[in-house]
């Protein structure tokens, strides 16, 4: 089980060794810390014993416990803090005034030394690292913890020098890191609150002079260990490659921070080039050839870089030149790499310090606006461009052996980059404003040759950016260029040859062996329209802008499609997008007159759109085209907005529409047909806004526009219905939808409020029978919707006529001219002269339309009719519609003669009946004839009765009823009349008229042989001498009449039973 | 051929219709008033056989209503000497009119001398209110017979207290919490049918206490025209600053019907009755307008 055991030591390493050791630095810095801030209030001597006491007994529980396996990390970690906290006392006897009892430096230092010689004699026994690495630690701690003089540093270098000599014999190279970071940054903290103290001012001090030669002290001791380093393996030496550049760097660094004297850094530079260099070429350094290199490398760069401390102007780039160039042929010639690394890196150096000393000055009198013409500095920058190209690309063709590697190809590309860099300088230091751009652009074309010619990629890629920069310098000076030469305006002498020289570029760079060439070709054609475009945008009059652009875009379509670059296609696109854009935002305003009584608006924009629509044929897709022509189409149709005038938008739109569905039918093209429905809706749309506004009433530019629209838009209903191209045919069919609102929308507007349902009903029923004619559905749905509408207008308009019984209003007129259209088309549907369609079968149309026929007689009556005689009017059409359904056998007609018996039962119940007493009322009468009428209903009922056959659909009750109308019929009139007598009629009265109706009801439950009617007018019957007994004879006060009225109840009584006993054999069949 | 000439008979007889109601233009007014009144009437119906089976008493009905009375008169004083005295014909031509209703309640008349109170009402009980608004618009002691009695057929027709006594009776909720209803909840109108009963049976009363029933017409009339002003859009500055006014007779028209249809009524029953339209008397005493609520007369 390997993997386990390995998890256990991973374990066991997190939670012993590391643990360990970090328990241990804490115990060590709070004893430092400890000790340093309550120091005064003990004894100097007493902590020195204590402290070495506490060293000594760590070290001894470390030994003890570094021989046992299980806590050996733990000693070992110990052992290193013991010596630490001893190396730290050591140090305190004569550093820390508190701890002083040593008096003598050199003793101390010379006990330092001794402490760190047994430390580290101690610690090598182990073997270990990590131990001895933790007592150098804390020395190193111990020593920058509150050191404050030079000596106490001193002790620094001696741990140093002990580290290095372990290092080299022991081979741990990691340690060497840490050495060194420890060694300066112990340092670092010492000279720290010197320099801090003086914020940023520096001036000489006593410890200079020691700090800086103790540094030198530090560079030496851990060069020289580099320099002895026996190296096995690759990984040694890159670990010891890493601790030689660490010193000079942190050395250079100290030195820098601690720096009073800035004229000695260029001999500080120079000396300590001269020593690495050195020491690069000692046996020593040469046998390993890493140290030969990295010295040497170290050296040559040092003394490099001490020369700008020195020196400056011309001379110095000339000067490095001219070393680069020698050390690149020596290296050439001797075949040394080192040498030919030197030239190349000289050569990028030239190339750096050119940047903020000759360009960077170059570009800010560019960007200032300043004039920026210095021959002596182009001539420079041109020398250094040819320098570099020949080192970066000359060179390496005429001895490309030696340029195989890497390094090497890297470093030639990155001059040739810089060659480029200065090159476009040396253009802008040279060339004036106007023809930069076109030498730049000649550049391009001569990079661009040459890389593909030479295959030499990085010029090829140097041409990209440098047409960049012609095409932007020719835009940013074209902007302003306003003069001419010999009558032909300067811009164009720019622009022009500038963007055939990128076009021309173009074919190079495809030609060319670079990554993306495909892709860079297309960017030099699309620059070289930009460029043109631009052009016609700074050259060209505002209206005639687009059209010029468009006639570009033509000339590169037709290009495209002679050498077939669907690049070209793509700008040609752009073009036409750029034309669109430009037409919106532009020529829609230009207002002014191009002759007779043209507008330029008119003239541009509808070019534009025509020229939009001839590229659609040149696409770079086919999948585009819809662009080109939503764009063609947008623009005529805005176009239409602001020429026509108001009213008449809706009109141009919908005849724009109408050219594009016919143009969509003739070429089956989907995108003109969206755009159609699109148009058709904008002016659908309009018309509603616009030829509705108020100041059209009643004009006949209202009348005349909608008509054309809507017209236009019934002719759609057909042209649009293109098969294969359509997507629903319920597009096509909203044309008409869209006709029939704005016809229905005219005839609200235009007719008074009270002919508006009887309009709509018209018009409804035209569409109806149009539909039926055509069997087209959609239009008979549009029927329907139309004499719904109507329907519901009348409680909007007509019933808001002041109430005036006994007279006929127009409003009256229209509303009962409505139930007969309604009836003719439930007629017409009834007929099944046509397929329903499936909405219509869902809605069930034929039965709706019906009932719409109904309720419209059944509200003339409530809002029409005074309020005692709606009553009348309900039973009145109770009856007609029961006549109706026996009649033609048509039950939905019994349904609605039901009810509306309910309505009549409730009217008469609560209004009527509440009335009787009044004293101009007719509710009396209206109750009477209301009851009559319902009466008279009884007989038809009979007729409509089922006594077999299946029960109807829905609830029960409502089938019972529908199956035995003559019961609700016969009941709901003589349940009135009793409630009637009850209220009308006083005392006993009320007995004598209820018997009377109870007999009359039972006479005629035998003639009619209905069970029903016989029961309820017993129990009518019997009502009355309880009633009598309970309460009206009470009332009689006068005991003869109280006497006969007696009688008179037990006559009635004697003929209700003389009537049965007569009936007996009917009865029983009853009963 | 049947199915031609049916729809070419339907047709013509569409377009004379529309031909005519062309020609014959009548004037309405677009809007739900028709719906919503059939709404409020219908409503009205079905809670009417259950409010005439729970009637409050008289004495409870009183009880509530100088209740509620007490609590809006204490809104307004009556000192100015104008006012008593319009405090006091007011009373007078009221109990003249109350005289011959039905329900033999003590009727009490209110004067709210309150410029912007364009309205009357009555509450539960016997009490009726009348703002010095509405009276600015009169000139006849008739008109305010009429616009009396009106107010008092809503007492004896029971619409005031049919509008809580469902709530007590079917809810049980105690009388107590019923005198907290604001008085504008009665000031607000009732249905168009129950307004068109008080116009008749007030109109009635009014004749049988001998006033003119063109009172009622000529009240009506006035209305009729503020009516109009209100609803179309004013034409002219003089308009626009009546407008002001009209504001305060929102309330008025917001349920009642149509001047117009009320007017008819009125004549036809005049007609049906055979009352002469004789001359009415003047107003004996008359507020003092302050506005330009006078002008709207």
């Amino acid at each position: 089980m390997p993997a386990e055991k390995k998890s256990i030591s991973l374990e066991e390493r997190l939670g012993i060794s590391w643990a360990a050791t970090i328990g241990t630095v804490v115990v060590v810095v709070g004893v430092v810390s400890y000790t340093a801030i309550k120091w005064k209030d003990m004894s100097a001597g007493l902590h020195v014993t204590l402290l070495y006491l506490l060293g000594a007994g760590m070290l001894a529980l470390g030994v003890f416990l570094e021989r046992k396996d299980l806590y050996k990390i733990l000693g070992r970690v110990l052992i290193g803090g013991g010596w630490a906290i001893t190396f730290f006392i050591t140090w305190a006897i004569n550093h820390l005034e508190a701890a002083r009892v040593l008096h003598s430096a050199p003793v101390d230092i010379a006990l330092l030394l001794g402490v760190a010689v047994a430390m580290v004699w101690h610690t090598l026994k182990y073997d270990s690292q990590t131990v001895t690495a933790t007592a150098f630690l804390l020395a190193f701690f111990s020593i920058g913890y509150k050191g404050d003089t030079a000596l106490s540093v001193a002790a620094g270098a001696i741990l140093a020098a002990g580290l290095s000599w372990i290092v080299v014999r022991r081979r741990w190279y990691q340690l060497e890191i840490f050495g060194i970071l420890a060694a300066y940054l112990n340092h670092f903290f010492w000279v720290y609150p010197i320099i801090d103290a003086m914020a940023g001012h520096k001036v000489p001090f006593p410890e200079y002079w020691p700090s800086a030669i103790l540094l030198v002290v530090y560079w030496a001791i851990f060069r020289t260990a580099y320099l002895l380093h026996k190296i096995s393996y690759k990984e040694e030496e890159a670990v010891s490659t890493i601790a030689a550049l660490l010193n000079p760097l942190l050395l250079l660094g100290l030195l820098k921070y601690q720096s009073v004297h800035p004229e000695l850094a260029f001999y500080a530079l120079l000396v300590l080039g001269v020593l690495e260099f050195g020491l690069g070429q000692l046996p020593v350094a040469r046998a390993r050839k890493a140290p030969f290199q990295v010295l040497s490398c170290l050296g040559a760069l040092l003394m490099v870089v001490a020369v700008p401390f020195k020196y400056s102007g011309n001379s110095l780039d000339m000067l490095w030149l001219a070393g680069a160039e020698a050390f690149l042929l020596a290296g050439i010639f001797t075949r040394e790499r080192l040498f030919r690394g030197f030239g190349l890196i000289i050569s990028f150096l030239v190339a750096l310090h050119a940047i903020p000393v000759r360009i960077a000055p170059l570009v800010e009198e560019i960007i200032n606006g300043q004039p920026h013409y210095h021959v002596q500095v182009s001539i420079v920058l041109a020398v250094i461009a040819v320098a570099l190209y020949a080192n970066a690309h000359v060179v390496r063709r005429i001895w490309p052996d030696l340029f195989r590697d890497e390094p090497e190809q890297t470093s030639g590309s990155v001059l040739s980059f810089m060659a480029s860099i200065s090159a476009v300088a040396a253009v802008y230091a040279f060339a004036g404003d106007n023809k930069i751009a076109i030498v730049l652009a000649l550049l391009v074309i001569v990079l661009s040759f040459l890389g593909k010619q030479f295959s030499i990629d990085e010029l090829v890629y140097q041409a990209h950016w440098i047409a960049v920069v012609a095409a932007v310098q020719v835009i940013v000076i074209g902007r302003t260029l306003e003069t001419q030469w010999h009558g032909v305006p300067e811009r164009i002498l720019t622009f022009a040859p500038v963007a055939a020289l990128l076009y021309v570029s173009s074919r190079f760079v495809r030609s060319s062996n670079t990554n993306s060439k495909a892709v860079f070709a297309a960017a030099y054609g699309w620059a070289a329209t930009s460029l043109l475009t631009i052009m016609i945008w700074f050259q060209s009059p505002d209206w005639c802008m687009t059209l010029l652009w468009l006639g570009l875009a033509l000339a590169l379509s037709l290009v495209a499609g002679a050498l077939q670059r669907t690049d070209f296609k793509w700008q040609a696109f752009a073009l036409a997008l750029l034309s669109f854009g430009r037409a919106v935002a532009v020529n829609f305003d230009l207002t002014n007159i191009f002759f007779l009584h043209l507008t330029y608006r008119l003239i541009s924009v509808s070019a534009t759109a025509g020229g939009i629509y001839v590229l659609a044929r040149w696409a770079p897709l086919k999948q585009l085209r819809p662009i080109y022509s939503f764009s063609g189409t947008f623009l005529l149709a805005v176009l239409a907005f602001k020429e026509v005038p108001e009213p008449w938008i809706a009109v141009a739109w919908a005849i724009l529409a109408i050219c594009l569905s016919l143009a969509a039918r003739l070429w089956k093209d989907r995108a003109l047909l969206w755009q159609t429905h699109i148009l058709s809706a904008l002016a659908t749309g309009w018309t509603l806004y616009a030829s509705f506004a108020p100041q059209y009433k009643d004009s006949r530019v209202q009348l005349i526009s909608v008509v054309i629209t809507a017209a236009v838009l019934y002719v759609q209903n057909w042209v649009t219905n293109i098969k294969d191209v359509i997507e629903d045919e319920r597009i096509s069919q909203a044309y008409s939808w869209a006709g029939s609102l704005l016809v229905s929308w005219l005839l609200w507007y235009r007719l008074e409020p009270v002919s508006v349902c009887l309009a709509w009903a018209v018009f409804g029923m035209l569409l109806f029978e149009i539909g039926n004619w055509r069997s087209w559905a959609f239009l008979r749905l549009q029927a329907y919707v139309a004499l719904m509408c109507s329907f519901a207008h009348i409680f909007y308009a007509n019933f808001n006529v002041p109430r005036s019984p006994g007279t006929l209003g127009a409003a009256a007129i229209d509303v009962m001219i409505l139930s007969p259209i309604y009836f003719f088309v439930y007629w017409r549907l009834h007929g099944k002269t046509t397929d329903a369609s499936a909405v219509e079968s869902k809605i069930r149309v034929e039965y709706l339309l019906s009932w719409l026929g109904t309720a419209t007689l059944v509200a003339l009556a409530r809002f029409e009719l005074s309020l005692e005689a709606v009553v009348v009017g309900y039973a009145a059409i109770v009856l007609g519609t029961l006549l109706a359904a026996w009649l033609m056998r048509l039950r939905v007609f019994l349904y609605q003669a039901l009810v509306v018996l309910g309505f009549a039962a409730f009217r008469i119940s609560t209004h009527n009946f509440f009335r009787l007493e009044e004293a101009f009322s007719s509710s009396l009468s209206s109750s009477i004839w209301a009851i009559l009428l319902l009466a008279a209903c009884v007989p038809v009922s009979f007729a409509m009765r089922q006594t077999s056959g299946e029960p109807g659909k829905g609830p029960r009750w409502a089938a019972f009823l529908a199956r035995h109308p003559e019961q609700p019929l016969f009941f709901v009139p003589a349940i009135l009349t009793a409630v009637l007598i009850a209220l009308k009629a006083s005392g006993p009265k009320i007995t004598f008229e209820w018997a009377a109706e109870a007999v009359l009801i039972i006479l005629v439950g035998f003639f009619v042989r209905e069970r029903s009617y016989v029961r309820s007018g017993l129990g009518l019957l019997l009502i009355c001498p309880v009633k009598v007994l309970a309460m009206d004879m009470w009332k009689i006060h006068d005991t003869g009449a109280r006497a006969l009225f007696v009688v008179g109840i037990g006559a009635m009584l004697m003929l209700g039973s003389f009537l049965f006993a007569r009936n007996r054999e009917t009865l029983r069949k009853f009963l | 051929m049947k199915r031609v000439l049916i729809p070419a008979l339907i047709l013509a007889i569409a377009g004379a219709a529309l031909y005519y109601s062309e020609r014959h233009k009548q004037e309405t007014r677009v809007g739900p008033e028709a719906v919503l009144n059939a709404l409020a009437d219908t409503q009205r119906g079905i809670s009417r056989v259950p409010a005439a089976l729970t009637r409050l008493s008289d004495e409870e009905e009183i009880r509530m209503g100088d209740s509620m009375a007490q609590g809006y008169t204490t809104r307004y004083t009556v000192n100015q000497p104008e006012d008593a005295a319009l405090q006091e014909y007011v009373s007078k031509v009221g109990v003249i009119v109350a005289a011959h209703a039905r329900r033999k309640l003590e009727y009490k008349f209110h004067y709210i001398p309150d410029e912007n109170l364009i309205n009357a009402f009555a509450l539960p009980g016997g009490h009726v209110f009348i703002g010095k608004g509405l009276i600015l618009l009169m000139d006849s002691e008739d008109e305010l017979a009429n616009i009396l009695g009106h107010e008092v057929e809503h007492i004896d027709n029971y619409h005031c207290v049919e509008r809580f006594q469902l709530k007590t009776r079917l809810h049980d909720v105690p009388l107590a919490e019923l005198l907290t209803l604001p008085v504008e909840f009665f000031q607000a109108g009732y249905t168009k049918e129950q307004e068109l009963e008080a116009d008749r049976d007030g109109t009635w009363l009014a004749v049988l206490a001998g006033y003119s029933p063109q009172g009622a017409v000529r009240m009506f009339e006035t209305f009729a025209r503020l009516h109009r002003e209100y609803v179309l859009k004013a034409e002219s500055p003089d308009q626009e600053l009546s407008q002001v006014a009209i504001q305060g007779i929102m309330g008025y028209f917001r349920s009642h019907p149509l001047p117009q249809e009320r007017i008819h009524q009125i004549q036809r029953i005049m007609a049906a009755r055979n009352w002469s339209a004789h001359p009415e008397k003047a107003l004996r005493v008359r507020p003092v307008a302050t506005k330009a609520v006078a002008n709207n007369r």
